[in-house]
């Protein structure tokens, strides 16, 4: 990440070779998630119209509201907020989300009561299912989405449709 | 197997957004999963800071202990940064009502779990040898290698990590647990990796199951069991985490 250039032409090659997104871990990575140091590659997302995908929950580099910021920054690319701020940053994915629209919110490890009030709140039409393997189980994972009540739309939407439209 | 939630939450108020919820269907939920035994606290007592509605919150944990014996153990809150008046809360909640344990929540609460002013009140769980259950795994103020300083210097308190460290520290976690013999850890909010890492280095016997459940949805406590299912324990350690190292805790 913190490569510059060289960042820019692996991912410009990953992307030309196929592959479907960005993946960011700015507090494994060692940077602020909106920090500038991250744009070059923000703008190959936008080139290629690829979803970027963050990990959040993490103080002090890896906070939705931060998230939020970057996706103000570039409303145009599609940004997933990993694990919806897991685990004491909860209280802002919501709110972080309805900041901007780019903003999907990812399943995986938090609880189903966020889930709730992020389908109740933002939507299930911005929700994508994650079973953060091998960190947690996918099958837990599935079993967790199963447990919330929602409409059937709903539920496709957040297990399939909205991951295949981003 | 007898399950045994060493980590669940009663609101007895409205604690932020989030409303009360009557102790029946809080009961009904835990029985509803097969849990033979859950322990206490008073979620909506953790963001008080006045003393009397610690007295009023810990009065009615032990009618309730009374009522749902013995499938309900209370734990005691106080407010952590009034030093002698917390200690002497502590001291009434556990000899006239029968709290078996203390809750400290260090960010809610919020006080550091080093900061001088909880001597008091760690030094009489010290003495009575109350189990004393802390939210862990969020800095600043309650990172598990805090609450490790705190086992050396409280040594016949057992002292539990209620997240194991969450996600971030459960590495510390772990190995807080191992280096103190007082510590354990619980499950709730960790993840299956970091489970199965701190059970190589902790071993069977600290590790106990809890679900941070009691607030709305229920159905948290039965993914959290499912948790512990998937882990694919041998039998007797997954007795020991679902219940037997609870059990053993808490009656000695």
């Amino acid at each position: 990440m913190v490569r510059g250039d060289q960042a820019v032409e692996e991912l410009e090659r990953s992307l030309d070779a196929g592959l479907k997104g960005l993946k960011i871990n700015s507090h494994l990575q060692g940077f602020v998630l909106s920090d500038p140091i991250v744009h070059p590659l923000v703008e190959v997302c936008r080139e290629y119209d690829a979803p970027l995908y963050a990990h959040t929950g993490t103080p002090i580099t890896a906070e939705p509201f931060q998230l939020a910021e970057l996706a103000r920054t570039f409303p145009d690319v599609t940004m997933v907020m990993g694990h919806m701020g897991y685990t004491d940053f909860w209280y802002d994915a919501v709110p972080a989300a309805l900041q901007s629209e780019n903003v999907y919110l990812e399943t995986s490890l938090i609880d189903i009561m966020n889930i709730q009030n992020a389908i109740e709140k933002v939507g299930a039409e911005r929700i994508l299912f994650g079973s953060d393997y091998p960190e947690s189980d996918l099958s837990l994972e599935l079993e967790k989405i199963a447990m919330i009540e929602m409409s059937d739309e709903a539920r496709r939407r957040i297990l399939s449709e909205n991951a295949l439209e981003v | 197997m007898s399950v045994i939630d060493s980590h669940a939450h009663i609101m007895l108020d409205s604690y932020a957004s989030l409303p009360p919820v009557e102790p029946e269907r809080v009961m009904e939920g835990f029985a509803r999963y097969g849990v033979e035994q859950a322990w206490f606290s008073s979620a909506d007592a953790l963001v008080s800071n006045q003393t009397d509605e610690h007295r009023r919150s810990n009065d009615r944990m032990a009618e309730l202990q009374q009522r749902f014996a013995p499938h309900f153990v209370a734990f005691a809150t106080v407010n952590p940064r009034r030093g002698d008046e917390a200690a002497r809360e502590l001291e009434r909640a556990v000899s006239e009502l029968g709290a078996r344990g203390l809750k400290i929540h260090g960010w809610l609460q919020p006080v550091s779990c080093t900061d001088p002013c909880l001597e008091p009140l760690l030094a009489t769980a010290n003495r009575l040898k109350l189990p004393v259950l802390f939210h862990d795994g969020t800095p600043p103020f309650t990172s598990s290698l805090q609450i490790g300083y705190l086992a050396e210097r409280y040594p016949s308190c057992t002292m539990i990590l209620g997240h194991g460290g969450l996600k971030d520290l459960a590495v510390t976690a772990a190995q807080t647990a191992h280096r103190h013999e007082n510590v354990y850890l619980q499950t709730c909010a960790t993840t299956l990796l970091s489970l199965r890492r701190a059970l190589d280095l902790v071993g069977p016997d600290k590790i106990l199951y809890g679900s941070d459940g009691g607030f709305a949805d229920m159905q948290w406590v039965d993914y959290n069991i499912q948790k512990i299912r998937k882990w694919n324990l041998p039998a007797a350690v997954e007795e020991k985490i679902l219940g037997g190292n609870a059990m053993r805790l808490l009656n000695g």
